[in-house]
């Protein structure tokens, strides 16, 4: 689970990254309104990781507690036995997701707000290779929703995946309120961005000499003019709520509520157990497939007639392998090579002290 | 004067959710007739909704209160699209809330609520269907993302109704990257609201299914709220391809009862038109296989990006 909340940390650190990239590239052409407007979506982006990645990383320490088990494989099913914690990381979810009314939705729309002017700079290349870059920026955003709700899914929907899990206790009420205010942190900055980018404001002022041009209303927020783009999140939030109560009431009113409960339906097929869900692997099938080149896959295929079938697949970052492992292994050659030094007697180490003393000595005078 | 805006917007909301089963049944309709076959009445969907708003609701035994309540969720998403989008007149209070890149946002909420919805049972078959559809989701969306880039460079504003308004007050603004924005947004109507190249609204076969996988387990009204809720989508869609490029006729500068009446025509000859449109579209070509519809998107999201590229160019060699 932590791992999965650590890789979606480099994206969204790549989103601040790519904000204060477009920033600078505005701030050198003199485009200082659009500057800020990029700055600030970096630093409400950052603001937003703060919330929705602590309650998530909380989350998964919740359901570590109550389950004892970290692995994603083995989980399933927890909204029935953690209501509380399921519907909290619901929010947190869909906010990091990056969906209306939350706050994740906010930044995003800043920063792609800011890649719809970056036609005004002044150099026609760059201006053909940057809407490619939002386009990038599209891809990334509309992946961690995928990734977001496989998450979300695979720990807290279905079925549970080991028979354990039906024990699991919900969060005591502790761990509620460590969920609960950063959840309305990411509700609040969601439907009320106005106060965020007040703040953020500020600091471009200080950075690039320019605020961002001032809200039309305290409902929403229209970075450059109002008539370009606005956005509000009390109106989506608002529309939403009343909407459902109104259908809800209209159904109630006109048909009727009943409920019958019975086997799940699944197109008739009875014997379904829990190993027939899609597993974390399962579900991100998908975009192995697609962007198979950008990994290195060990398959292992059982053979039709193979009596002990085996299935295996190995998955690895092509980075791990081409960039890391040969650092990794010079820092370890390098480490055996002056071992020698370490013979374990202290008089020794002492004279090594004593000596690099005398050589700064030497060095400085 | 606000208030009588206030009144259009509702207007406009209440006309997009009566005519959108209808939306549906004539695309059906049309189908069947050009494939030779018997067709249904168009008022069919709306006697679909009234089979299922009366039935029981049978539910699955491990079956959370989200699943109980996405339904009403999508409903609520797709009411405050059809609140947004300019179908009939431009002067919408609500429509300042979001502009065409937050339109895309909420979209993606709906789509990512059915998805959790469909994984709440823990069905093989719901499974898939959220995991087809998310693979589909995240391909259109940079697709539709740089349809909406060129219109920004045409028109200035990502607002619709301000996209409206600059289109029908300055017709000159013709330009070949429109053709190629329209190609790219027709495929990812196409693909968004599970129609025939990606996915198959008929189908009985569940191995194919994207959507209807995902609403296998629901029933009666939650089922019904769920296909409004998608035959809104489409007509939500259709609607903004046609603020987009075919906005004439939309009542600007205010709404009177005349004008409003000539855009209400309008729009039902040109939705009459659109789903006529799609469903020769779906009438000639086949059902790709799951894994060709990255191709159908990424050839969707570079024909958008030509467009863009040919406004650019273009673009340089009027200012040099």
């Amino acid at each position: 689970m932590k791992r999965l909340l650590a890789y979606s940390s480099i994206e969204n650190i790549g989103l601040i990254f790519t904000g204060i990239g477009l920033s600078i590239l505005f701030a050198a052409s003199n485009l200082h309104l659009f500057a800020a407007l990029a700055l600030a979506a970096a630093l409400i982006h950052a603001l937003n990781h703060s919330l929705f990645k602590s309650m998530l990383f909380l989350a998964t320490g919740s359901v570590l507690h109550a389950t004892r088990q970290r692995s994603l494989g083995k989980l399933g099913g927890l909204i029935r036995s953690m209501p509380w914690v399921a519907a909290l990381a619901l929010i947190g979810t869909l906010a990091i997701a990056g969906l209306p009314p939350l706050n994740g939705f906010v930044s995003e729309w800043l920063l792609l707000q800011s890649f719809l002017y970056t036609p005004q700079l002044p150099h026609a290349f760059i201006n053909m290779l940057i809407p490619l870059g939002a386009a990038a920026l599209a891809l990334t955003v509309a992946l961690a929703a995928y990734v977001m709700v496989k998450f979300y899914g695979v720990i807290f929907l279905g079925k549970p995946r080991e028979t354990l899990l039906a024990q699991a206790h919900d969060a005591n009420w502790l761990e509620r309120i460590g969920l609960a205010w950063l959840a309305a942190g990411c509700i609040a900055i969601g439907v009320q961005p106005q106060l965020a980018l007040d703040a953020a404001g500020k600091s471009t002022g200080m950075l690039v000499g320019q605020t961002i041009a001032p809200n039309p209303s305290v409902w929403r927020i229209a970075p450059i003019a109002p008539e370009q783009a606005s956005y509000s999140g009390w109106i989506f939030l608002a529309v939403i709520l009343c909407t459902i109560a109104v259908t809800f009431l209209l159904v109630r009113l006109l048909a009727h509520g009943r409920i019958r409960r019975t086997a799940p339906w699944d197109c008739g097929y009875p014997w379904q157990t829990s190993r027939m869900q899609d597993t974390a692997e399962g579900f991100g099938q998908p975009i192995r497939h697609m962007f198979g080149a950008f990994f290195r896959m060990e398959r292992e295929l059982p053979a039709p007639t193979d009596l002990t079938p085996k299935y295996r697949v190995h998955i690895e970052d092509r980075f791990w392998r081409a960039l890391y492992q040969p650092i990794a292994a010079a820092v370890k050659r390098l480490a055996d090579a002056i071992s020698f030094l370490q013979g374990g007697r202290l008089a020794i180490y002492l004279l090594f002290s004593f000596l690099t003393l005398l050589g700064l000595l030497v060095f400085v005078l | 004067m606000r208030g009588i805006a206030f009144v259009w917007q509702f207007g406009e909301v209440i006309l997009a959710i009566s005519l959108a089963p209808l939306f549906s049944g004539w695309i059906a309709q049309c189908r069947a007739w050009m494939q030779n076959r018997k067709a249904p009445p168009f008022t069919q969907p709306y006697r679909m909704l009234r089979k299922l708003f009366n039935k029981d609701a049978a539910l699955a035994e491990n079956a959370s209160r989200l699943f109980r309540t996405t339904p009403y969720v999508l409903f609520g998403t797709m009411v405050l699209a059809a609140a947004i989008i300019p179908s009939v007149v431009t002067d919408l209070p609500f429509a300042r809330a979001a502009d065409a890149i937050a339109l895309i946002g909420l979209f993606a909420t709906a789509r990512v609520f059915q998805a959790l919805a469909a994984m709440d049972i823990g069905t093989a078959f719901g499974t898939l269907g959220a995991r087809r559809e998310m693979m589909v989701g995240f391909l259109a969306e940079p697709a539709i993302l740089m349809v909406f880039f060129n219109a920004f460079l045409l028109f200035g504003t990502t607002a619709l109704t301000g996209m409206v308004d600059n289109y029908t007050t300055h017709p000159s603004v013709i330009d070949p990257s429109v053709v190629f924005a329209a190609i790219a947004f027709t495929m990812v109507l196409l693909a968004e609201n599970a129609r025939i190249p990606i996915d198959n609204p008929t189908t009985h076969l569940e191995l194919t299914m994207i959507h209807e996988a995902m609403v296998l387990e629901y029933s009666a009204r939650h089922l019904a709220l769920i296909e409004w809720a998608s035959s809104l989508k489409l007509f939500n869609y259709a609607c903004i391809g046609l603020a987009l490029f075919l906005p004439w006729g939309i009542a600007i500068h205010g709404a009177h009862v005349d004008s409003a009446l000539i855009a209400l025509s309008a729009l039902l000859v040109k939705l009459a038109f659109c789903g006529a449109g799609l469903a020769l579209i779906e009438s000639v070509s086949a059902k790709l296989r799951i894994f060709r519809a990255p191709e159908f998107l990424a050839m969707a999201f570079l024909i958008a990006v030509l467009g863009l590229l040919v406004h650019l160019l273009l673009g340089a060699n009027a200012n040099a």
